[in-house]
């Protein structure tokens, strides 16, 4: 019997339950997707007509790249540095508490996405012959710093307590493209159905997206937006803390 | 003398399973702690936990009489932990290794350069150093992994097997470093290689099931142990003449003639001694003895606990 088949009988050896996440982001990844470019459920009929104007586009192309970057970086490396003893043990045994560690990777993750943000705010001014103004650009790095925050404790959390790269290539693919898709990125927000508009809105890449979008196109400093995200921010920092700090400790 | 290491009912269990089981023991400032036991006996686990890189569940650790969890940020700075696998990034080079780890002890760059340079001639990893890990052997990452956890001269070192994959060359000279700090570091060792420690360890435990099934110095061990002395001696060619002279003597209980090697085993140093009087050195390469056989100790101590 060929080996290469052996290989493929261990993988669907494993307990059923270890193929339920996949299905379940495939789900939701296909919803998304579907409802980014569908007006709604049972209703095939493409959105694009509901595009009015073509400067909406701009933040989300930036806070697509950064927020991509940013968990993708933090899902993998938080991935290898954890689940790898090797690499968090030569940080450890060099003194840093796991709650130092905590700190040096958020950072260090946070700053990969914030660097891409700056990089494609200036490719686009660039790209655009300078037509944006650049505080709308400096407006959207506002947001998208904010934001990087809650996606890249995400990335974190998940790359240091699951250990299968697959999951965290599954949640890039299935999940984060869709949401970013579903955030305005495309299509604005308000273009949505009510019900559809009124729980994507409170998504946190809606917010990156359509916050910024709302300060550097219309010139509207959506507070509330802002203040949710700082929420979310502060929620997303003391349970990943708390949950990253007792893995490397265990 | 002072406690450089205490803990007081420690105990870790995973997943409902005891790894440490309410230990108590202090490691005194300046002496040489040998941790033994058969593998998943909890050495690793005990280990993890002196070095503060593993919290306990119960119980309270003291470092230079500094509780743990609480002043690990003080605490951390003097101990040097290594463990059993590698502590290296395997796409940095050995050198980048190192700089990175002096770089987070915040040791200045001309000491670190100073340090690092003879260390690395010490255990002869030059011709390597600007090279990945990936292509190391066994052997060299392990030098690699002990250059990192001596760059900072810690006060207190905690090596997990650190002779694992080690040539003889290494071997010397980390048992010869050990050797040269005894009295002035801590040091807390796990290790297979009885025949290398048992020249400096002045305490040992035996550990199982995480659990301390014996402490005390070796002397102590051998007063235990109800095994046999053996003593080797090393002809230059097959000695039958040597053999004939030695048959009858009282306290040899087994002759065994190995080509050039004559095993003897005998009751205890009395026995070997009378040996030694029918030698001619002449004929003579090398002669030893096992005095204690800590693994036979570490066998005849669990089986007698009924394991």
């Amino acid at each position: 019997m060929n080996k290469g088949w052996l290989l493929v009988r261990e993988q669907l050896r494993k307990k059923p339950i270890r193929f339920l996440p996949g299905i379940v982001f495939n789900l939701v990844g296909t919803l998304f997707l579907f409802l980014t470019f569908c007006v709604g459920l049972r209703e095939f009929l493409p959105r694009i007509d509901d595009i009015g104007i073509t400067e909406i586009v701009f933040p989300g192309i930036i806070a697509a790249i950064s927020v991509i970057v940013a968990y993708a970086v933090a899902v993998f490396d938080s991935g290898r540095f954890v689940q790898d003893r090797q690499l968090v043990d030569q940080v450890g045994i060099a003194g840093l508490l796991p709650s130092e560690i905590y700190l040096g990777k958020t950072i260090e993750y946070w700053l990969a996405g914030m660097t891409h943000a700056i990089l494609s705010g200036i490719f686009v001014l660039v790209f655009t012959g300078f037509a944006i103004p650049f505080s709308s650009i400096l407006s959207l790095w506002l947001f998208t710093a904010v934001g990087l925050v809650l996606v890249t404790q995400i990335g974190l959390i998940l790359g240091a307590c699951v250990a299968d790269s697959k999951i965290h290539v599954l949640t890039i693919s299935c999940l984060l493209m869709p949401l970013m898709l579903m955030s305005g990125f495309l299509v604005p927000m308000h273009s949505l159905h009510g019900a559809f508009w009124s729980v994507f809105a409170y998504f946190p890449t809606a917010l990156i997206v359509d916050g910024a979008r709302s300060l550097a196109v219309y010139g509207d400093f959506d507070y509330l937006s802002l203040i949710y995200l700082v929420i979310l921010d502060g929620a997303a920092i003391w349970i990943c803390r708390h949950f990253y700090v007792r893995k490397l400790v265990r | 003398m002072e406690a450089s290491i205490t803990l007081k009912n420690i105990s870790k269990h995973f997943d409902k399973k005891y790894a440490l089981s309410n230990l108590t023991l202090g490691v005194e400032k300046g002496s040489v702690f040998a941790v033994t036991g058969r593998s998943g006996a909890g050495k690793s686990t005990l280990l993890r936990v002196l070095s503060t890189m593993m919290t306990p569940d119960e119980g309270l650790l003291f470092i230079n009489e500094k509780e743990c969890p609480g002043n690990e940020a003080e605490v951390k700075r003097s101990i040097g932990y290594l463990p059993d696998h590698d502590i290296h990034d395997p796409w940095l080079t050995g050198w980048e290794n190192l700089q990175q780890t002096a770089r987070l002890l915040e040791i200045p760059e001309d000491e670190f350069e100073r340090r690092a340079k003879l260390l690395i001639a010490d255990y002869q990893l030059e011709d390597v150093i600007h090279e990945c890990p990936v292509v190391y052997s066994k052997g060299k990452k392990r030098i690699l992994d002990i250059i990192q956890v001596l760059l900072n001269d810690p006060e207190i070192l905690i090596l997990d097997e650190p002779f694992q994959g080690l040539d003889y060359y290494a071997t010397n000279v980390l048992n010869n470093y050990l050797i040269s700090q005894y009295g002035k570091k801590t040091i807390v060792i796990a290790s297979h290689e009885f025949s290398v420690i048992q020249t400096f360890a002045d305490r040992w435990i035996v550990l199982h099931q995480g659990k301390i099934r014996f402490d005390g110095t070796l002397e102590k061990m051998a007063s235990q142990v109800d095994v046999p002395f053996i003593g080797y001696i090393l002809f230059k060619q097959p000695n039958g003449e040597f053999l004939e002279s030695i048959k009858g003597i009282e306290g040899i209980t087994e002759i065994r003639n190995r080509q050039n090697t004559v095993e003897i085993v005998a009751d205890g140093f009395d026995g070997f001694s009378q040996i030694m009087k029918k030698i001619d050195f002449d004929t003579v390469i090398s002669i030893g003895c096992n005095a204690v056989r800590i693994d036979e100790f570490i066998n005849q101590l669990l089986s007698d606990e009924g394991f």
